[in-house]
C-alpha cells in the first residue's frame, strides 16, 4: 500500500451497520465465500483492532456487497485490489 | 457529579474531564470549530479524565472527524478507558480515529487502535459472566460450583466457572458428548439430576462426575429469544440439592448471563441451521473449484483467480457462488463461458 492510501479496514464496520448484518451473519457469509478467518478475527478487523490482509479485507467487502446487492444497491464497498488489477 | 472541564493547549491537545453529555457537548464542538480555523494538522482529544460519555459527545467526535477529514486533518483520541473505547467501537468510530496512547513509543505511534479494543470487549463479557457464576454460587447455598457454557460455532465451551473442578465437569460432558449441560443447551429445557448415582440418561458422563464427588446437577438453558445458546450449570456434592427455589434462582442467573452474552454479540453465529452450514460448505467447495479452473485455464495465482471470479460475478450481476456454480457446471459439460 502507498503512504496515503486509506486504511483497508476503513468503512467495513459502517457498511455492516448499514446493511444490518450481525458480526456472526457477516462471518457466515464470508465463510461461505471461502474465507478462513474466525468470527472473532472478523470482529477484530471491524473494530480496527486487527489488520486484515488485502485478500481477507476484499472477501469481507464481497460479503457486504452481496448483502447490499440483495437490498438493491450496487457494490458500494470498494475493493483494495481495484487499484492493482485492471 | 463530576464537573465537566475542557482545556485547550497551544499544540492542539484538547483535554476533557468529568461528564461529557448534551449540556456541554456544544462547548466541545465550539472548541473543535475554533481549532479547525487554526493550522493544527492533528488535533488530540484527551479523554483520560472522562467519567461519562453519551451519544451527544460521540456525535461531536464523529462530526469533527468528518470535518477534519475533509480538511485533510486528523483527530486522535488519547487515554481512552476500556468503556470509552467500547463506546467508540460500538459507534463504529474506531476505524476512523487515531487511538493515541501516550505510553506507546512516540517515535512509532500506532496508526490504529491497539488490540485492547477487542480484548477489552471480550474481557468485560468474561468479567460480567464471572460475576454471575460467583453470585450464583453464593446465592444457591447448596451449590458446590457454577459454570456458564456456550455453544460457539457448533462446539460447546465454558465461558466462566467458579472453580477448576466445575470446569472439569463441563469438559467431561463435552468430551463424552453427553450430560445435563449439553442437553439443556440443545433442548432449551432445564435438566435437574437429583441423584447422579441413579442416573441412567448419561452413562458415560455420570461415572466421571461421581468420581469428582458430584452428586446432583442443575442445568438451566441460556435463551436468546426461543433459541438456546448455552447453559448455566450448578453442581453439588449433596444429593437432591436443588428444588423449586434453586430452579427459580438458576433461571434468574441464566437469563442474566444470556442477556450479557446476547448484548455482547454472542449467539448470533449459532443461528445457522445444519442446512445453512451444508449450503455454506457446498458454496465454499464450488468457489474453490471455480478458482482452480481459472488458475489452470489462465495460468494465474489463487489470489488473481479469486479477484477475477469476484469481478466476473459482479459484472454478471450474480453472487460469487452462483457464478462459480454456473462455471463449474459448464466445465463439466465442456461448454465454457469466457470469464469477463
Amino acid at each position: 500500500m502507498s503512504g496515503g492510501a486509506p486504511d483497508p479496514a476503513d468503512g467495513l464496520e459502517l457498511a455492516r451497520l448499514e446493511v444490518g448484518l450481525s458480526v456472526g451473519d457477516l462471518w457466515f457469509r464470508y465463510f461461505s465465500l471461502g474465507g478462513m478467518s474466525s468470527a472473532l478475527e472478523i470482529e477484530g478487523y471491524l473494530a480496527g483492532a486487527l489488520l486484515p490482509s488485502n485478500q481477507t479485507r476484499d472477501l469481507i467487502a464481497v460479503a457486504l456487497n452481496e448483502r447490499f446487492a440483495e437490498l438493491g444497491a450496487d457494490h458500494p464497498v470498494p475493493y483494495v485490489d481495484d487499484d492493482q488489477i485492471g | 457529579m463530576p464537573i465537566f472541564s475542557l482545556q485547550v493547549s497551544d499544540d492542539g491537545v484538547v483535554v476533557v474531564s468529568g461528564d461529557l453529555d448534551a449540556t456541554n457537548a456544544p462547548s466541545l464542538q465550539d472548541t473543535f470549530d475554533d481549532l479547525s480555523n487554526r493550522a493544527h494538522q492533528r488535533v488530540v482529544l484527551d479523554v483520560a479524565g472522562l467519567t461519562f460519555l453519551d451519544s451527544s459527545g460521540l456525535r461531536v467526535i464523529a462530526a469533527t472527524r468528518a470535518d477534519f477529514g475533509r480538511l485533510g486533518r486528523s483527530l486522535a483520541i488519547r487515554g481512552a478507558s476500556t468503556p470509552t473505547r467500547r463506546l467508540l467501537a460500538m459507534a463504529g468510530l474506531v476505524p476512523l480515529l487515531e487511538i493515541d496512547d501516550p505510553d506507546d513509543d512516540p517515535l512509532h505511534p500506532p496508526a490504529r487502535s491497539s488490540i485492547d479494543t477487542l480484548a477489552g470487549t471480550s474481557e468485560s463479557i468474561d468479567l460480567a459472566l464471572e460475576h454471575v457464576v460467583q453470585l450464583a454460587a453464593v446465592a444457591v447455598a447448596s451449590a458446590h460450583g457454577v459454570s456458564v457454557s456456550l455453544e460457539r460455532h457448533g462446539r460447546m465451551m465454558t465461558a466462566a466457572s467458579s472453580d477448576a473442578a466445575v470446569m472439569r465437569m463441563d469438559q467431561d460432558q463435552y468430551a463424552t458428548g453427553e450430560g445435563p449441560c449439553l442437553s439443556a443447551a440443545a433442548e432449551g429445557q432445564t435438566f435437574s439430576v437429583g441423584a447422579l448415582s441413579e442416573e441412567a440418561r448419561w452413562p458415560s458422563f455420570a461415572p466421571l462426575a461421581l468420581e469428582e464427588g458430584i452428586a446432583s446437577i442443575l442445568s438451566t438453558p441460556l435463551m436468546n429469544g426461543d433459541r438456546p445458546i448455552g447453559a448455566l450449570n450448578i453442581y453439588s456434592t449433596s444429593t437432591h440439592a436443588f428444588g423449586p427455589p434453586e430452579e427459580t434462582l438458576a433461571q434468574l442467573f441464566a437469563s442474566h448471563a444470556a442477556r450479557i452474552l446476547v448484548d455482547g454479540g454472542f449467539g448470533s453465529v449459532g443461528i445457522h441451521s445444519d442446512q445453512d452450514v451444508q449450503d455454506a460448505l457446498f458454496r465454499r467447495k464450488v468457489i474453490a473449484q471455480a478458482q482452480g479452473v481459472l488458475m489452470e485455464r489462465l495460468s494465474v495465482t489463487q489470489a488473481e483467480a479469486t479477484s477475477i471470479l469476484h469481478r466476473s460475478a459482479r459484472y454478471s450481476e450474480v453472487t460469487v457462488a452462483a457464478y462459480a456454480i454456473e462455471m463449474v457446471r459448464s466445465v463439466d459439460t465442456h461448454d465454457d463461458p469466457e470469464p469477463s
